[in-house]
């Protein structure tokens, strides 16, 4: 064997994955191979589903009401007897923006702006949520809310940043489905690890669903709900056996892979390899995965598919549930198109519009993980990119809506090795600053990763450097 | 009630009442003189009902007043049609005679009885909005009649009813208003024209603005265009964020050789060929996508620049999705070059052969292909940079499209090759442009002896061999 088809060999994954991992910890073949596929220790849950509502919601309208903010409403922050949040040295840590002086500016709302919705403490646990879910509100003893998360870019890119845990103005890095897929194996070979429906919202999100330094192996593969066509082009042509097919399949991955000795640290080459092992087992696969009409009545009723304002969420929300049940490591799930939640105006409006949308198909997704004793072995994720000042936007006159807010806000986690119906932190009386150290967005990372039996410290290419921010800390408090 | 109807025979009688001063549900009391009497319970109500007593009698009466409504549907049916061709023929000629005024207005000299002709296209303006007043309300009276003919279970009966009762007051309305005008202003030139007559003097507003990008005193236009045509040729952009440039963008990787191309680019009267010619004759265009040949060693630009940011060897591409569908087409010999032409329908691009250039392009759900779908296609919102994603649904566009089908068997039909590992190098060559390998013929004709097994029509086996060498990664490479 010539040392140089060896060393290809080995970051292909045919040869010894020892030797592999060894001259990749030296830096000669690129790490695109996961690490070994096990997990670093017993993990607690098999499968995430990650819901990302683009746009940011209000943490006060959904998960962390305030009732200061009627009580006070149409005051400065100044005017009530709390510490004014505006002069907080928190700003100065955590906002990041390269003119940040000019345009921290944008955030200074500090009119009050009363509360748009009731709310409510439901369950045993009494935990408070607004009006706008009632489906949810009846599901909060199996939920655990963290409610002091914070970011640090005050505009859109955001939505890349809680996905890959970086400002835009740094490096891009791989998103948290990515890694996820990078650091376990697969449990179904017939099916994507990672699997997006919904997304990516914009071609400039593309970050949140992308594997950058990992290669393109790892990156989410988008699936359509389409029920006349499950997977386009999937079908075979007629007068072509299935053998026929695999004999192409398996000369084309024979061909790639003389091309790749040439060029070992070619990962589009290596990706192409594997989606091509991939997409002739997928054909029968994925088409039984995303047929929905599969499903019972009642279940179509509970996650809402009979209703057109929550039948999208719905239909995304169950082929998730479908999805994990088949063995897909990381569903990552957008039930709501890009920015849909950004309610600078007739936030009212907005929310009661959208909540409306993605509360009962939520809820139905965790009544039916529940039954199906998938609780046990699934983490549902959901969370914004940031929240909303708790002051009235003024911006071109406007009196009712919310500016960005990456102070503080609010993300929910239930199922698998997560606390019930519990409650993580806090912001301040006003909604503002997350209290205490609070959580960036990476702490969600490592914490979904230590679910899943990684330690997202371990988690290394070589060569790439990975800052502390990046690996973030596990939210022990919730972990059950 | 507000109207009586007898109907005897051939006769029909029909008195009609003034409306009363209140509205139907309304509290009454004190108004009009009505008053409670101390036996009566307010709120009083104008609904009246005279047969309210008998429930066959209530019975009968709906069912003729529908079958009454059924009828008057059906004969104002022709009248309806009758007066939407009369509108429509006068809106016509409205519409001819106000082209006619307005391409007057435009001409470069200005026609002499432009007066005359306004005044005509007002006139018929005003002929053509009553006669289409007139269609409305026959219309709405129309689907009223209609909505009464309905079943009195049908739960939808009493909403259409009440929906075309507000459209029919609204279209009387406005024939009321049209008439009004007609009344107060019969003649005018003040007709309505298609479209705005600008100014021909120009505000100057658009030209300092292209004056402002174009200053060459202003670096940032020749820069955002450098970057992107760099962008294209080298896959790789000079600045990262390709579409902000601001404070909040990256920083170049080579900031002087952008400024340089910049100031190139500009002190050359902006010639985009000359950049162009530039970058592709330049060294770096010309390396190799793989590292020097060392002695067997790894080379050590592999280790420190992993990434290639320092553009050490030429950076690899994939093929857009427009180009993958032509260079198939082509290599079918499928491919229609013809320049310009109709803009086509996306749904056509998978059976018809024109360059994907033509076939539309918009930001809607399913603004683009199937097949270009899956290979990351233009945004029509933006112009930044496309991805390459590599994602399985790729493999199976490139062996299960009716499209590759055809190709690879039109492919197949024009490599010659007496023999099977001469065909297989003309393919290699014809396909991906290089030469085959001693192994790669190898595996190729391995494949073809278990493939003969299978079909045994040595057509089938060479068409299947083509839609391999399709599915190579060497088809989709740039490099």
């Amino acid at each position: 064997m010539q040392r140089r088809d060896f060393l290809a060999d080995s970051g292909l994954g045919f040869t010894g994955l020892a030797m592999g991992s060894m001259l990749s910890a030296d830096g000669i073949v690129r790490g695109d191979h996961t690490p070994d596929g096990e997990p670093h220790f017993a993990p607690r849950a098999r499968s995430i589903i990650w819901v990302f509502l683009s746009g940011g919601y209000s943490q006060m309208e959904t998960f962390d009401p305030k009732p200061m903010l009627t009580r006070y409403a149409g005051r400065t922050y100044a005017e009530t007897p709390y510490p004014n949040p505006v002069e907080s040295p928190l700003h100065r840590q955590r906002f990041r923006s390269a003119p940040a002086e000019e345009i921290n500016i944008r955030d200074v709302y500090t009119k009050i702006f009363p509360m748009q919705v009731g709310h409510a403490q439901h369950g045993q646990s009494g935990i408070a949520v607004t009006d706008w879910w009632p489906y949810l509100a009846r599901q909060v003893d199996d939920m655990c809310f963290v409610r002091n998360m914070w970011t640090t870019d005050n505009d859109h890119a955001a939505e890349n940043q809680i996905h890959t845990g970086r400002h835009k103005l740094d490096e891009i890095q791989p998103s948290i489905g990515a890694w996820a897929h990078y650091g376990l194996g697969s449990l179904n070979e017939n099916l994507p690890r990672f699997v997006v429906l919904g997304g990516p919202t914009r071609s400039d999100t593309r970050e949140s669903i992308d594997s950058c330094y990992l290669g393109p192996a790892h990156a989410g593969v988008p699936l359509k709900l389409d029920t006349g066509n499950p997977l386009a082009f999937g079908v075979r042509q007629s007068g072509q056996s299935a053998r026929q097919q695999a004999g192409e399949f398996k000369l084309v991955a024979e061909l790639n892979r003389l091309t790749a000795r040439e060029r070992p640290e070619d990962q589009q080459l290596a990706a192409r390899i594997k989606s091509y092992e991939l997409a002739f087992r997928m054909q029968a696969a994925v088409p039984e995965a995303v047929d929905l009409s599969a499903e019972s009545e009642h279940i179509s009723r509970l996650y809402g598919l009979g209703d057109d304002r929550t039948k999208v969420a719905g239909e995304r929300l169950l082929a998730a549930r479908r999805m994990v049940e088949r063995g897909v490591r990381f569903v990552q799930v957008f039930p709501s198109a890009y920015g849909t939640w950004d309610s600078h105006q007739k936030l009212k409006e907005n929310h009661a519009k959208m909540c409306f949308s993605v509360d009962q198909p939520v809820a139905g997704l965790l009544t039916d993980l529940k039954q199906r004793g998938l609780m046990e072995d699934v983490v549902v994720v959901f969370c914004t990119e940031f929240g909303r000042t708790p002051g009235l936007e003024e911006r071109a006159g406007g009196t009712t809506g919310r500016d960005h807010h990456p102070n503080g806000f609010t993300v929910w986690l239930a199922g698998a090795g997560i606390k019930r119906g519990y409650v993580h932190g806090a912001t301040d009386e006003l909604g503002y600053h997350a209290l205490g150290d609070g959580h960036y967005v990476t702490d969600l990372h490592a914490t979904v990763l230590h679910l899943l039996g990684l330690d997202n410290t371990q988690l290394e290419v070589p060569g790439r450097k990975r800052l502390d921010i990046d690996r973030g800390n596990v939210i022990t408090d919730i972990i059950s | 009630m507000d109207e009586i109807e007898l109907v005897a025979g051939d006769q029909r009688y029909f008195w009609g009442f003034e409306p009363p001063r209140f509205k139907d549900g309304e509290d009454v009391e004190g108004i009009a003189g009505w008053v409670i009497h101390p036996q009566s319970q307010p709120p009083a109500s104008s609904v009246v009902s005279m047969i309210g007593a008998c429930e066959s009698a209530v019975e009968c009466y709906t069912k003729m007043k529908q079958i009454r409504s059924a009828m008057e549907a059906t004969l104002l049916q022709r009248e309806v049609a009758r007066t939407g061709l009369t509108a429509n023929t006068l809106k016509l000629a409205s519409l001819e005679a106000t082209i006619a005024v307005d391409s007057a207005r435009r001409a470069r000299k200005p026609s002499a009885d432009l007066k005359t002709l306004s005044q005509e296209a007002y006139q018929k303006q005003l002929s053509a909005d009553a006669a289409m007043a007139k269609w409305q309300v026959l219309e709405a009276r129309y689907e009223l009649c209609r909505a009464r003919a309905l079943e009195k279970s049908n739960e939808q009966k009493a909403a259409r009813v009440d929906k075309y009762k507000q459209q029919l007051k609204a279209a009387r309305k406005h024939e009321q208003d049209l008439a009004d005008k007609r009344a107060t202003k019969p003649e005018s030139p003040d007709y309505t024209l298609l479209s705005r007559v600008t100014s021909k003097q120009s505000t100057g507003r658009r030209a300092s603005l292209a004056r402002w990008i174009t200053h060459p005193r202003n670096p940032l236009t020749p820069r955002v265009a450098v970057n992107h045509i760099w962008l294209r040729h080298f896959h790789t952009p000079l600045v990262e964020s390709v579409y902000d440039f601001g404070r909040n963008g990256k920083p170049p990787t080579h900031p002087r050789l952008i400024d340089w191309l910049a100031v190139d680019l500009v002190d050359h009267n902006w010639n985009m060929k000359r950049l162009h010619r530039l970058m592709v004759t330049s060294h770096v265009y010309q390396l190799s996508d793989q590292p020097p040949e060392g002695d067997g060693a790894v080379h050590e630009n592999t280790v420190r620049d992993k990434d290639n940011r320092w553009m050490w060897r030429r950076p690899r591409g994939r093929m857009e999705a427009e180009v993958i569908r032509d260079s198939v087409l082509w290599l079918a010999g499928r491919l229609d070059t013809t320049m310009g032409g109709q803009v086509l329908l996306n749904t056509l691009a998978m059976t018809t052969n024109r360059r994907s250039l033509y076939y539309e392009l918009y930001p809607e759900a399913g603004g683009h292909t199937k097949f270009a779908e899956l290979f990351d296609p233009p945004d029509p919102c933006d112009c930044f940079q496309r991805s390459a994603t590599v994602v399985p649904q790729q493999a199976l566009a490139l062996s299960n499209s009716d499209l590759i089908r055809m190709a690879s068997a039109e492919t197949a039909r024009r490599i010659s090759g007496q023999t099977s590992e001469a065909f297989i190098r003309n393919a290699f060559v014809h396909v991906l442009s290089r030469p085959a390998t001693a192994e790669e013929v190898a595996a190729c004709e391995e494949f073809r002896n278990k493939q003969m097994q299978e079909t045994r029509d040595v057509n089938q086996v060479r068409e299947s061999l083509v839609r391999v060498l399709f599915n190579h990664n060497d088809f989709v490479t740039i490099r």
